[in-house]
């Protein structure tokens, strides 16, 4: 056994080296492909074991805020009511436990020394439900006294020099704390805790501690709250049980609209209210990555049979000496095995090298560390060998059911399907590549329609300064040069964060508010559908009185049309500070909207209020979009000159709209990246099919040409061969690719049509790439004397 | 006793699109252990078809072929290789060495798939039997034609195989290259191996204990000497 695996290495080995150019391309491409599925692997991997931290993760949820009425999209925060931990772990027999952390900035004084640390103040038996890995301490009872504080290892060696300090004693907030616990470090971005101190909140100082109950009609999330449920409980079980115990502290307008909703902490790096989109992308780009590896698996395979194919006569004399088909099948096999192992080592060199351009490129914390997780590593080996099984099965079935007598003669019959197969797996190879320019081409336009048509409003050169309106700089801001125009709203007109549940007619509403004065909107260009903005006051009204609101808003009330909407009064009682009751329609205008088109543009009116009015503001200011740097240090200047305290908040609505599409414009990204993978390897894949073809084929092109036949026609001929799998793999790439992009664009609540030109644009693309990778060699093939070609056996 | 071989009316056809070709015509012969058989006959009289069903790498349509009083026309692919495993040692025209092995390997290649002690020394045995020990290390398109079918007999005789068959093992040497294979071929028939000879040569049929002349598929001739 050892010499017959010595003889399947040798040989393995030597082949590899006398078909070096095949078997590199075949090699290269199968590394890249397992090197991006490695990378998606293991991005993939951290939101999949998000929080697993933890030990008892499966029973432990946040319950987290969610605003809601009908039709409209949930908005989902973490935090929750400071009061509602305690009243759960009191009144919710699903729960076992409950406890809270308050995230604050703190100063920690030790020795002369004192740094501004991100802290968590806790409750004392926020470790009972949260159990982390504890590397010293009694982390039980740590919390339980108001000096008590545990961190992480990290923490400790910054803070006190050494993981082994317990009973050592710092100051935070300016209290004297002493050290009780040290868990270990939390994985970076594999946990929805970012800092690794965590206080007593029983300290006097405590942000809990001093923390006062909501007065009567107020209300505040503020705290992240975490319960531990009961064996066998189920969240909506336990989330039904919670919202009559939490009902007292929503005040009755919010109350229909506001419920605590558990959701398990290591489903929250996926959760679409918290992070749209990111399950999404993570699907597809595992999907993709997948393909991409399927390519180069299929270029492997194919090659491996070109390749092994030259190898008849070796089998033969394998054969004719006792080996049976079980030899035959078992030396392909090991070899498949033997080179994907090679790939996978080589690619996860690569991996490793390409991982923190991938985390930057994606914003993920993903690590290869085989040390602190070896598993990793057996676990990607095992897949490879898994992977050189399946791909190695073919081949070595092939190649054993060669019948010995004809392999013997080394002549040219050729294994039965082998042709076939060989064309299927490039058809399917340009499927897959046609797919993916399709989905890159359509991902691509959505996302300028996103950016540019969607929006409904002119964002070009508008600058915003986050501030309350200030009197003296809007005014001035107005008579710089450069500057077109200059206006102001609440925060809400970016953020779209502000809600106002109100009863209309017997239903439940809950509407978006904004307060802007009358100018915004001919500062974003946006005009009237119905009604109109010049009865307003140019600086806004003390009392609200009139109301703008646009067309999603007219539906939500049910007007029969924008024009019918005019004259309407709306109940928008606590919806302004000004004490508004109930307020006119004056005008409608479209749906505009500076959040994701993923999601329904929300029903909002536009209160135009006076700026003193509103807490909080953005001023936006148009420019003419010339002598840029002046005009921004201008504007600075003023900002300063006008008294305002602080460096001015400013940016262009353009990084808003960008960064709101990050994980459209990451989508994006990651098709062409992979795309452009895949173009790259079936490229190479039938670069290789058609060098080995092109030996194959010296007799016959030799023959043809002896018998008449011009390089043209050979050229043709050659062309047309290899061009047809290409063609064939449209009619299986198209209705597939039709189906994934029609789902994946209604995903979206405005979005692009699917443009049928697209289909066989992809594929004169992938026809046209084809033909250039192999025009060359088929041309220097096509022209050879054919006294060369048959001289060739 | 039974023959060593036992063929009796068999036959071969094989069938390209819509064209039969009848490559063995209900052919019979019987070989003795031991004899050194030489088969003639123009190019296509299936020689070659014989050879290979003699060897196990291919099966007749129909007849009988008995090794050692024993039928093994109608066996299993799997029963096929057992036989070929345990008898037959093969030399070819085109010497079909391995081009990625060396010597020593491809002559162990005859020994890796039979549970055979010593293989080492059995490769060092056969290289010295064929003069070339010196070259054991050597790859094949190093060599001469000549040692290079030399090679192919090391290897036929490595598995001491009670049946050698040879598809015109001088067809591609010079005379003194062909002279030195016959007489290898016959030492090995010397020492008890039985040795089926294909050849075009007259000269070298006249090395064999007889000689079977073949045309278009059937027996035609048979001389003794």
């Amino acid at each position: 056994m050892t010499r017959l695996l010595h003889h399947w290495l040798v040989a393995w080995g030597r082949n590899l080296v006398a078909n070096r150019l095949l078997a590199g391309i075949a090699t290269a491409g199968l590394v890249i492909g397992l090197a991006g599925a490695i990378l998606m692997a293991l991005v993939a991997r951290v939101p999949l074991t998000y929080n697993h931290v933890v030990p008892a993760h499966a029973r432990t949820y946040l319950a987290v805020s969610v605003v809601s009425a009908p039709g409209m999209v949930p908005d989902y925060q973490q935090k929750s009511p400071a009061g509602a931990a305690a009243l759960i772990e009191a009144n919710v027999g699903e729960v076992e436990a409950a406890a809270r952390l308050l995230e604050a900035e703190a100063e920690l004084r030790r020795g002369g020394t004192a740094q501004t640390e991100a802290i968590y103040w806790a409750d004392p038996d926020y470790f009972d439900v949260a159990r982390f890995p504890v590397l010293s301490g009694d982390l039980a009872s740590a919390l339980r006294s108001g000096h008590g504080l545990v961190m992480t290892e990290a923490m400790a060696r910054k803070h006190f020099g050494r993981a082994e300090a317990l009973g050592e004693t710092i100051d935070v907030a300016g209290q004297p704390m002493v050290l009780r616990a040290v868990i270990a470090d939390l994985p970076p971005g594999s946990t929805d805790l970012t800092a690794g101190i965590f206080a007593s909140g029983l300290a006097a100082r405590s942000g809990l501690a001093l923390m006062q109950a909501d007065q009567p009609g107020a209300f505040s999330i503020t705290v992240r709250t975490y319960i531990r449920l009961r064996a066998g409980i189920a969240a909506e079980q336990a989330g039904k049980a919670i919202q009559p115990v939490i009902a007292g502290l929503v005040p009755p307008p919010v109350r229909a609209a506001y419920r605590l909703e558990p959701v398990r902490i290591d489903r929250l790096a996926l959760h679409e209210g918290f992070h749209p989109g990111a399950r999404e992308r993570l699907v597809i780009g595992s999907v993709v990555a997948l393909l991409v590896l399927l390519i180069a698996t299929a270029n492997f395979v194919n090659l491996s049979v070109a390749l092994a194919e030259r190898r008849r006569r070796e089998i033969g004399i394998r054969k004719a000496n006792g080996a049976g088909r079980g030899h035959v099948a078992g030396q392909f096999l090991a070899e498949t095995v033997l080179t994907l192992l090679l790939a996978t080592i080589l690619a996860l060199a690569a991996a490793e090298w390409l991982l923190p351009v991938v985390n930057g490129f994606l914003g993920t914390q993903a690590r290869l560390d085989y040390v602190e997780d070896p598993t990793l590593l057996l676990l990607l080996l095992s897949a490879a060998l898994l992977l050189g099984l399946a791909a190695g099965a073919y081949p070595a079935l092939l190649l054993s059911s060669m019948p010995p007598a004809a392999t013997i003669r080394g002549s040219d019959v050729a294994p039965a399907g082998g042709g076939r197969m060989r064309s299927a797996l490039v058809t399917a190879q340009f499927a897959i590549l046609i797919g993916l320019i399709i989905a890159t081409s359509v991902v691509h336009q959505q996302r300028l329609f996103a950016m540019r048509e969607a929006l409904r409003m002119n964002i070009d050169q508008v600058l915003t300064v986050t501030a309350p309106c200030p009197a003296a700089f809007v005014a001035e801001a107005e008579g710089l040069p450069r500057v077109r125009a200059v206006s102001c709203s609440s925060e809400s007109l970016l953020s779209g964060n502000t809600f106002l549940p109100l009863e209309w007619r017997g239903r439940q509403l809950v509407v978006h508010v904004v307060s802007a004065l009358p100018s915004i909107f001919a500062l974003y260009g946006v005009r009237p559908l119905a009604g109109t903005l010049s009865a307003l006051p140019p600086h806004g009204e003390k009392t609200v009185t009139r109301v703008v609101i646009n067309e999603a808003a007219v539906r939500a009330f049910g007007f029969a049309s924008p024009a019918a909407a005019i004259g309407e009064a709306l109940p928008v009682q606590g919806a302004s500070p000004g004490g508004a009751t109930g307020a006119q329609v004056v005008a409608v205008v479209p749906d505009f909207a500076f959040q994701s088109i993923e999601k329904p543009i929300e029903p909002t009116l536009y209160l135009p209020e006076s700026p003193e009015i509103w807490n909080g503001g953005l001023v936006s200011v148009k420019l003419d979009g010339r002598d840029m740097p002046e005009t921004l240090s201008r504007i600075d200047r003023l900002w300063r000159d006008t008294g305002n305290a602080g460096p001015i908040e400013r940016a262009f609505v353009s990084e808003h709209i960008e960064r709101l599409y990050a994980s459209l414009e990451r989508n994006a990204q990651l098709f062409a990246v992979f795309s452009g993978l895949a173009i790259f390897l079936a490229c190479l894949g039938l670069v290789g099919l058609s060098l080995s073809a092109a030996q194959r084929r010296t007799k016959e092109i030799g023959l043809r040409k002896a018998l008449g036949a011009s390089t043209r026609q050979i050229l043709t001929l050659l062309l047309w061969q290899l061009s047809r799998p290409v063609l064939l793999a449209n009619l299986l790439a198209w209705p597939v690719a039709w189906w994934l992009m029609r789902r994946w664009l209604n995903g979206f609540a405005e979005r692009i049509p699917l443009h049928l030109w697209l289909f066989p644009a992809a594929g004169l693309v992938a026809l046209a790439l084809a033909l250039v990778s192999v025009a060359t060699l088929a041309y220097l093939v096509a022209r050879q004397k054919p006294v060369h070609a048959l001289r060739y056996e | 006793m039974d023959p060593f071989l036992q063929i009796s009316s068999l036959s071969r056809a094989y069938r390209t699109g819509e064209v039969e070709t009848q490559a063995l015509d209900a052919i019979s012969f019987e070989v003795a252990a031991g004899e050194f058989v030489a088969l003639m006959g123009p190019s296509g009289c299936g020689k070659s078809t014989l050879l290979n069903i003699l060897g196990f790498l291919d099966t007749p349509d129909a007849g009988s072929y008995r090794l050692r009083g024993e039928e093994v026309a109608t066996l299993s692919d799997t029963q096929l290789t057992q036989l070929r495993r345990a008898h037959v040692g093969f030399v070819f025209q085109n010497f079909n060495l391995i081009d990625e092995l060396n010597v020593a390997e491809n002559v162990e290649v005859a020994l890796l798939y039979r549970d055979v002690d010593g293989r080492r020394r059995r490769v060092d045995a056969v290289l010295e039997q064929t003069g070339l020990t010196h070259r054991a290390r050597h790859r094949p398109r190093q060599l001469s034609g000549g040692q290079q079918q030399r090679v192919a007999i090391a290897r036929a005789l490595a598995a001491k195989p009670d049946l050698i068959l040879a598809d015109e093992p001088t067809g591609n040497l010079d005379s003194a290259n062909g002279a030195a294979v016959i007489d290898l071929l016959k030492d090995a028939a010397a020492a008890g191996t039985t040795v089926v000879m294909v050849t075009h040569s007259a000269l070298h049929a006249e090395a064999a204990d007889r000689t079977i002349r073949m045309l278009d598929g059937r027996i035609v001739g048979e001389t003794r000497l």
